[in-house]
């Protein structure tokens, strides 16, 4: 029998930097409450006050994160995140959440 | 993929940074900290050990859920032989790492899990179930290392959850939202949850109406933001910071860590939530864990230490010519008598095990025997590792540091004094494994673990017929009433 277990979730940083990555269900949920909430990341508990700014709309999550760092290191530290969340890069396809990082 | 190898686990781990303290630090990475580094070489054998061929029967199950192969720690029990094949499994991983397999209250748990979420669908028209298999399916096909979290931290042992002067003593709904739930409070004894990627939580005990916000069940991810571990501190974790690990009795996988679970207002989405609200069913589910568990840990896993334990006694007895000597011999059949009764207590509750409840598919080990070999092996352990300080000697406890051996002021005088049919250097590392086990923390740890003797005393008064009993010696003796 195949489950219907995962959910993709879009990382895009700036204009051109996006990645995808395959979580179970309810992995997007998680990110947006820690953010919103705990203004905290998954994978980052020794690093307070990294998520500045944050807001959902729907299923779409902007965030800003600390320190004026540069692309590469805001998609680092999304996958990271998303590491800790069980969530792992896969190829583009349809994403049913968006995550906006600066 | 379906089973992860032990590489593909330690590079996974690597990225996990869950907040974990232990002995006044906290750890960014778990494998750079002595302590923390041997539970995480201990989960990382038991994956190794299902790439071993020769253990697949053993270590590797076929997923009900999707015909894949998996991890049996991730395999629901089916039938007999899916029992059977799990308390061998216990044996093998305790034979293997000398500690736990951190992986194995995980099991258990689920296999509860199984269970109780088919019977409260079926009489609540929840859809617990499915949400459960999903996350297992998933869980499978990630072969992720799986923890159990059972025991609140309880407080007042006079007061029900709800009457505690501190809330936080037992885990707890706190918001139900939407998309999940906020849960807080607190989880002792955890063993190995630091180095997993998730734990099944349960209810500690049976509750009552009115105690709803403690009717919990969930899977949750191990750097999960609100969560904290403190880890255990004791002696042998001092030891293992200050010595090299080839000086040590388990030099790499060392002592069961445990540590005790904080949970400030998690986050855990409905998807992960297995059982909320329904008192009624707390208790079932803790109890069907607790009958895997008392076959597994007490009927396999601590057969598996004491394997290594007379092990130790023997190479002990072998290195100062005592082998043959029969009061020795005599405490070693002892030795064999306590474990071997054990496992077959584990075998029986195996192989007499049935499906529960009827219909659901998932099958759990027999109640009374399971019970019997976790009580009988918590009075057994300790009469093995009494046994094991007894053929040790004196030495188990007074030897001095194996390094010392090589001081040029006191080394040549210690090889002297220790050397006997063996070398000093073989006597001193075979003492020091001994001592980790008749010395440390394993005896408080093999009475109290899968729950406390008083509580499988009372399993069997609640499993005994006694009327039956005392009937059919009425009608040998020819008493009428």
């Amino acid at each position: 029998m195949k489950y219907d277990t995962d959910e993709i979730i879009r990382i895009k940083v700036g204009r051109d930097l996006s990645r995808d990555y395959k979580g179970f269900k309810g992995t997007f949920a998680a990110l947006a409450y820690n953010c919103l909430h705990k203004k905290a990341l998954p994978g980052f508990c020794y690093e307070e006050g990294l998520v500045v700014h944050a807001e959902r709309d729907g299923g779409t999550l902007s965030l800003t994160i600390s320190g004026g760092r540069p692309e590469d290191s805001l998609i680092e530290i999304m996958d990271i995140a998303l590491s800790n969340l069980s969530a792992f890069p896969v190829g583009p396809g349809e994403a049913q959440f968006s995550v906006y990082v600066e | 993929m379906a089973l992860k190898t032990a590489k593909e686990y330690l590079e996974s781990i690597e990225k996990m940074v869950p907040r974990v303290y232990i002995g006044g630090k906290w750890v960014k990475n778990l494998l750079e900290h002595p302590v923390t580094r041997s539970m995480v070489m201990a989960n990382s054998m038991i994956y190794g050990l299902a790439e071993d061929p020769s253990h697949k029967e053993v270590m590797v199950a076929t997923s009900h859920l999707t015909g894949e192969p998996i991890n049996r720690n991730l395999n629901v029990a089916r039938n007999i032989h899916d029992l059977d094949m799990r308390q061998e499994m216990a044996l093998l991983t305790s034979q293997t790492v000398g500690t736990c397999n951190y992986r194995c209250v995980g099991c258990d748990a689920l296999n509860s899990l199984a269970s109780t979420t088919w019977e409260m669908d079926q009489a609540l028209g929840t859809n617990y179930n499915e949400r459960f298999n999903k996350w297992l399916a998933y869980a499978q096909a990630n072969d992720l290392a799986v923890s159990g979290a059972i025991t609140d931290a309880k407080g007042d042992r006079k007061k029900r959850p709800s009457q505690q002067d501190e809330p936080d003593t037992f885990v707890r709904l706190v918001e139900k939202r939407s998309d999940g739930i906020v849960v807080r409070g607190i989880k002792v004894s955890q063993s190995g949850a630091i180095g997993s990627h998730e734990t099944l939580v349960l209810p500690g005990g049976a509750l009552r109406e009115g105690e709803e916000a403690f009717a919990l069940a969930f899977a949750v991810q191990n750097s999960a933001p609100g969560l904290t571990y403190i880890c255990q501190y004791n002696a042998y974790s001092a030891e293992r910071e200050m010595y090299p690990e080839e000086e040590l009795g388990n030099p790499i996988y060392g002592q069961r860590e445990t540590s005790t679970m904080y949970f400030d207002n998690v986050f855990i989405p409905w998807e992960r939530v297995f059982h909320c609200g329904e008192t009624k069913y707390s208790g079932r589910m803790v109890t069907r864990f607790a009958k895997a568990h008392r076959m597994n840990c007490g009927g396999a896993c601590k057969v598996g230490f004491a394997d290594l334990i007379i092990g130790g006694a023997l190479l002990a007895a072998e290195s100062i010519g005592v082998e043959k000597v029969p009061h020795i011999q005599e405490k070693i059949i002892d030795m064999l008598r306590y474990s071997e009764t054990s496992h077959a207590c584990a075998i029986a509750a195996a192989m007499r095990g049935r499906e529960e409840p009827k219909g659901s598919g998932v099958f759990l080990p027999d109640d009374l025997f399971g019970n019997a070999a976790k009580l009988n092996i918590a009075h057994g352990f300790y009469e093995i590792i009494k046994n094991a300080g007894d053929i040790g000697g004196g030495l188990v406890v007074t030897m001095p540091r194996q390094k010392d051996l090589q001081d040029p002021d006191v080394g040549p005088m210690l090889k002297k004094a220790f050397a006997a049919v063996a070398p000093a250097e073989k006597r001193l590392k075979i003492a020091k494994f001994l001592q980790h086990w008749s010395a440390g923390l394993h005896g408080p740890g093999t009475w109290h673990g899968a729950g406390a003797p008083q509580t499988q005393r009372f399993m069997f008064t609640v499993l005994t017929d006694f009327e039956a009993k005392k009937k059919m010696a009425k009608k040998l003796m020819g008493l009428k009433d």
